[in-house]
């Protein structure tokens, strides 16, 4: 079967194109995509996306960061808002894979792959963050838990592209990303947990606790996150969370880990991220 | 049949043109097509960064980047780094720190400590172990690897 291969510059020929050929594989940095394409399995039809300008901008509104589909890890390392107004994007990007992998990696890229390990889809799901589909038709907007839905599975329809991904900006948040590997750097979370909350006088307000790579999805500890919610932290509500978290994720035992030690890590890293909140000076650590 | 895309880029200083399928890494590009051999294939999977090659001065995977994303780019591979009077400071480094052992991951090396250097030209050692953090070396020769980075970075580049 013949392939054809196009190379839109503006978001409105890919949209055109996608219309055209709506099961066309869509290509943005290609970090994933060039491991199976090199063992032969060769799409119908490839829309490259990775130089339409439009899907590389980082802006920052009063109460949002608007972030496009095709922004690379690199480019959230170096920018200052995504610093300052989604820290803990800006952690999970530090943690992602390499410097070679991070100039080609993209936001949309992570998204759409819908690894069940895509550290990226988690800091997102913990910043509340939604994206924005497009086709010729018009545009919607999902949250990431909607737009998610299984391994290598999303809810794009046919002929719609995700072009970008839009993070309220909260005042005075606290933040952490934690991932699991014996060093920084290449490694596929065995587990990883994005948290976020306010913390005001002692109590947490907006607690997410997001777990990666152990359900099928990127995946909200919602028990742990209502229990601590509104309260003041002391060891034993910790503790408390910190079983529920531990409780409610669904894990499996493959060739990274066993369920049982992933369990044992959400656990830990749940730990870390609450009484982090409880010590300001590791408080201080976590908001910056 | 995949279908040939053309495309013209900047290879270590020279304009190229070639005709390329969509599924084509730039590592087979850049050696295959035009013999720069110094760039390696280790894993194929971009664990190891033994074929990093530099684009518009990012460094970037040869195993994982589509040739067809070259087109309108500059490419550099670590036989590019040398200048008309051979090896550059930062290549002269790494043979004056004996930051070579084997010689396989030295290229890809190379080019991720070009990289640190362009971004940060007086690095920590720090940001060196950072830049370099995606590229293996099972010699277990990175203390003499960052030394040469050091040294390069204070040798009057």
């Amino acid at each position: 079967m013949t392939t054809s291969y196009l190379r839109p510059t503006t978001l409105d020929e890919a949209l055109a194109a996608l219309a055209t050929t709506p099961t066309a594989r869509v290509l943005a940095g290609g970090t994933d995509w060039m491991i199976p394409a090199r063992a032969g399995a060769v799409p119908d039809a490839l829309i490259n996306i990775f130089r339409v300008e439009q899907l590389r901008s980082i802006r920052r509104t009063g109460d949002a960061l608007e972030l496009g589909a095709c922004v690379t890890v690199a480019q959230l390392l170096k920018s200052k808002d995504v610093l300052q107004a989604a820290p803990v994007l800006w952690k999970a990007a530090d943690r992602f894979a390499s410097p070679l992998v991070r100039s080609r990696a993209t936001l949309g890229g992570n998204l759409c792959n819908a690894s069940p390990a895509a550290d990226l889809s988690l800091a997102l799901l913990a910043c509340d963050a939604t994206v924005t589909l497009a086709s010729k038709g018009g545009r919607r907007s999902l949250t990431v838990e909607e737009l998610v839905l299984g391994p290598r599975k999303t809810a794009l329809g046919p002929g719609e592209l995700l072009v970008g991904v839009r993070v309220p900006i909260r005042a005075g948040q606290v933040s952490r990303f934690e991932k699991s590997g014996p060093r920084p750097a290449l490694e596929i979370s065995a587990a990883a947990v994005a948290f976020t909350a306010t913390v005001e006088g002692g109590r947490l307000t907006g607690v997410r606790i997001a777990c990666g790579a152990v359900a099928p999805v990127p995946m909200r500890a919602k028990k742990a996150e209502a229990l601590v919610e509104g309260r003041a932290l002391d060891p034993a509500l910790i503790e408390a969370a910190v079983e529920a978290a531990a409780g409610e994720v669904t894990p499996i035992d493959d060739v990274r880990a066993t369920a049982r030690y992933r369990r044992r890590l959400v656990a830990a890293y749940v730990r870390r991220c609450l009484e982090a909140c409880t010590d300001d000076r590791r408080l201080h650590a976590a908001a910056s | 049949m995949q279908p040939q895309v053309e495309i013209r880029f900047t290879l270590n200083h020279r304009v190229v043109t070639a005709a390329v399928p969509p599924t084509m890494a730039l590592l087979e590009l850049v050696r295959d097509r035009f013999q720069l051999t110094g760039a390696k294939l280790g894993c194929g999977e971009g664990e190891c960064g033994a074929c990093a090659l530099l684009m518009d001065g990012e460094p970037v995977l040869g195993c994982l980047t589509p040739a067809v994303d070259a087109d309108g780019r500059e490419v550099l591979t670590a036989e590019g780094l040398c200048g008309a009077k051979g090896l550059s400071p930062l290549q002269q480094a790494f043979v004056n720190e004996g930051a070579v052992q084997c010689g396989y991951c030295t290229p890809g090396m190379e080019i991720a400590a070009e990289a640190v250097l362009l971004e940060h030209p007086t690095p920590t050692v720090e940001e060196i172990r950072r830049g370099l953090e995606g590229n293996l070396c099972r010699c277990t020769g990175y203390v003499a690897i960052v030394e040469a980075v050091q040294a390069a970075a204070g040798g009057g580049r």
